[in-house]
């Protein structure tokens, strides 16, 4: 379930950049060639790393230094592997830091042993805009929105959410399970509340 | 548009959010730009520094060895010359004897004036040319002398009244005959044979007593044996040599916005920090910072520069701490991960280590020319590089420390000075030892709870030197 990447390599063929000559002259620390692969990825990997945070601007400060991370690692990327893919791990695990280090976070950010809760088995039809689900993803509580992004959006699993965040392999199940709840039921409030919108304006 | 049913919610949610984008302000590339080229100069600085260390270590022991070699070499070659020489003064013994017995031969005369010039010539060159580096063999150098004087009283007894009157004349010629002279001398001679009834074995003598009283003293008055010159000579090449020592401090670190701690002023941010609609709460403020302590150790190598100076490198470990008071650690799933550290619970003494990997280099001048007890002031510059540290940063608003070393000027350029009495300096390890000052040029930070606050350092400081004598 865990994303690859491959849409973004397909993004850069696209756009017909010469993937492997643009990774030869970043390691070579041409800046021009830096900004643009930064060009390139940052719009998607604000979009990562806002899902991670509270704030446009704390978004844009976890990019600053993922990418610095990026052009500095960059020699340990293995050109095999997906560069999309790639940073957006990076991308990730810098939110992660950022959340256990800045103070607004900080308290946020609890894990409290929760008793399982069943995975909602309701079925509501919802129509939602991309944008209007991420706002609604970081509306949750900072615990939350962690495991949720890592879960249900990068795909990690139980296992590994539990490693990366220290915390019990039980705690991330239940703190998954009690964000879906909480996500679903808000989606259907925000799709009733559209469709009567809608159905006002008619 | 995306529709989401629960079955495939991730899949849904997923989906969705991979054409999320969101474009970047362009502050973030600036901002990128630039702590990729920070970090690059970082970068660079460490290399250089460690290259820096390199270099010198690998400098210091080349110099070392060449020196020990080029001694051994000079002494060699010294001492293969003499050797040569008593033998070929031994053959010109036998050619005098017989130029004594032959008597008014002019040929021998001037061959056995020759020998003794290139004699001369080969050996000045040979000490000349040691100047400053080697060590002269005092043994072998007095051998030859005591040789040459026994050669001498052989060949004076038959004419001991001539050369006894000539003896002054030599004496006052500056104990150095100039090789050159000779052929002046021998002409001056060669007057007197007119007039002595059996001058040329005479001059003959006294040229072969010249050539070997000017062999002993033009390469640094062999002759005089007891005044013993080689071993001034010796001494002074000494003084030229680099000598390794090893070198220990203690004392305290202090801390300050000047030099000596002046001016600790507690974080200027903390006071004024305002929670978000939190007017009336002045938020936490730190514990102030006190110096503790300090310690450096390390080796060096130095050299005489001139009579009274000394020119000194090295390298060393340094530590500082400082103490702050915090409260109890909070252990939480993160918390734990970071160190932070309540301010207000169970308050207790922190400390803050500094560890430091620094090049000093130094000019020690002699303030008295005192041999018994030589005094000396130093004064030099330091470039260190910090390795580690476990300093607390401090955050006013909730009022948290916690460890980020990435707000510390990893390199700092330093001053130091110190005075120093030199114990045993007759011995082979003498031991210097006085009162030692570091200042920190450099800032400790630019932010955070070091802004601006420079290191110094005051102690004693012991050093070991490792001389060969």
């Amino acid at each position: 379930m865990q994303r690859n990447g491959k849409n973004y390599c397909q993004h850069i063929a696209m756009h017909q950049m010469d993937y492997h000559q643009l990774l030869k002259d970043c390691l070579k620390q041409k800046p021009e060639s830096q900004r643009m692969l930064y060009e390139h990825f940052a719009p998607q990997m604000l979009g990562v790393c806002f899902r991670y945070t509270k704030s446009v601007s704390d978004a844009e400060e976890v990019l600053q230094e993922g990418f610095v991370k990026v052009f500095i690692r960059l020699k340990q990327f293995k050109k095999e592997g997906e560069l999309g893919g790639w940073i957006r791990k990076i991308m990730v695990n810098t939110a992660l830091n950022y959340l256990k280090t800045n103070q607004k976070y900080r308290y946020e950010l609890s894990f409290d042993e929760m008793p399982l809760h069943p995975v909602s088995t309701e079925n509501p039809e919802v129509i939602l805009q991309t944008k209007e689900l991420a706002e609604l993803i970081r509306q949750l509580p900072t615990g939350f929105q962690t495991v949720f992004n890592l879960h249900a959006v990068e795909g990690y699993k139980h296992v590994e959410i539990a490693s990366m965040l220290g915390i019990s392999e039980g705690t991330s199940r239940s703190q998954y399970a009690r964000a879906r709840i909480l996500l679903i039921e808000w989606i259907e409030k925000f799709s009733i509340k559209e469709k009567n919108g809608r159905y006002g304006n008619k | 548009m995306a529709v989401m049913e629960t079955n495939n919610f991730e899949k849904n949610v997923q989906e969705s959010m991979d054409g999320f984008k969101i474009p970047p302000s362009d502050s973030v590339w600036n901002n990128v730009e630039k702590k990729i080229a920070k970090k690059k100069k970082d970068k660079r600085m460490i290399l250089i520094f460690f290259f820096l260390i390199l270099f010198l270590l690998s400098g210091g022991f080349w110099l070392f060895n060449s020196i020990k070699n080029n001694t051994k070499f000079q002494n060699n070659q010294l001492s293969n010359v003499l050797k040569k020489e008593s033998k070929t003064t031994n053959n010109n013994d036998s050619y005098l004897d017989k130029a004594i017995i032959s008597s008014g031969n002019t040929t021998q005369k001037e061959n056995s004036a020759n020998v003794s010039k290139e004699k001369i010539k080969s050996l000045s060159t040979i000490i000349n040319n040691k100047k400053g580096v080697s060590v002269i063999n005092s043994k072998l150098a007095n051998k030859s002398a005591k040789r040459a004087i026994s050669d001498k009283n052989r060949i004076v007894s038959p004419f001991q009244n001539e050369i006894l009157s000539n003896k002054k004349s030599i004496e006052n010629e500056n104990n150095t005959v100039n090789p050159n002279n000779l052929a002046e001398k021998n002409s001056v001679h060669g007057n007197v044979k007119e007039k002595n009834a059996n001058p040329d074995s005479g001059i003959i003598a006294r040229n072969k007593m010249n050539a070997d009283t000017s062999l002993k003293n033009k390469g640094g008055k062999l002759i005089t044996i007891e005044n013993s010159p080689v071993k001034k000579i010796s001494n002074k090449m000494q003084k030229r040599k680099w000598t390794f020592g090893i070198t220990f401090s203690g004392g305290t670190s202090i801390i300050g916005e000047e030099p000596l701690g002046m001016n600790n002023t507690v974080y200027p941010y903390a006071l004024s920090a305002l929670g978000p609609g939190l007017v009336n709460n002045p938020g936490y403020s730190p514990s102030k910072i006190k110096g503790s302590a300090a310690f450096i150790g390390g080796i060096f190598i130095e050299k005489n520069i001139s009579a009274r100076s000394k020119i000194s490198l090295g390298i060393s470990y340094k530590y500082y701490s400082l103490l702050n008071e915090v409260g109890s650690r909070i252990d939480s799933n993160f918390a734990s991960y970071l160190g932070f550290y309540s301010p207000t619970n169970n308050v207790k003494t922190y400390r803050n280590n500094f560890h430091y990997l620094e090049i000093p280099i130094s000019i020690k001048f002699q303030l008295f020319k005192s041999k018994t007890l030589p005094v000396y002031w130093d004064a030099g510059i330091n470039i260190s590089q910090l390795i580690s540290s476990n300093a607390l940063q401090f955050t006013s608003n909730p009022g948290l420390y916690y460890n980020d070393n990435s707000l510390f000027n990893k390199t700092q350029i330093g001053l130091q000075t110190g005075f120093s009495i030199i114990l045993f300096s007759s011995t082979k390890n003498p031991v210097n030892i006085g009162p030692y000052f570091i200042y920190n040029a450099s800032k400790l930070a630019n932010e955070g709870l070091y802004d601006k606050k420079h290191f110094s350092f005051v102690g004693i400081r012991t050093e070991i030197l490792f001389e060969k004598k």
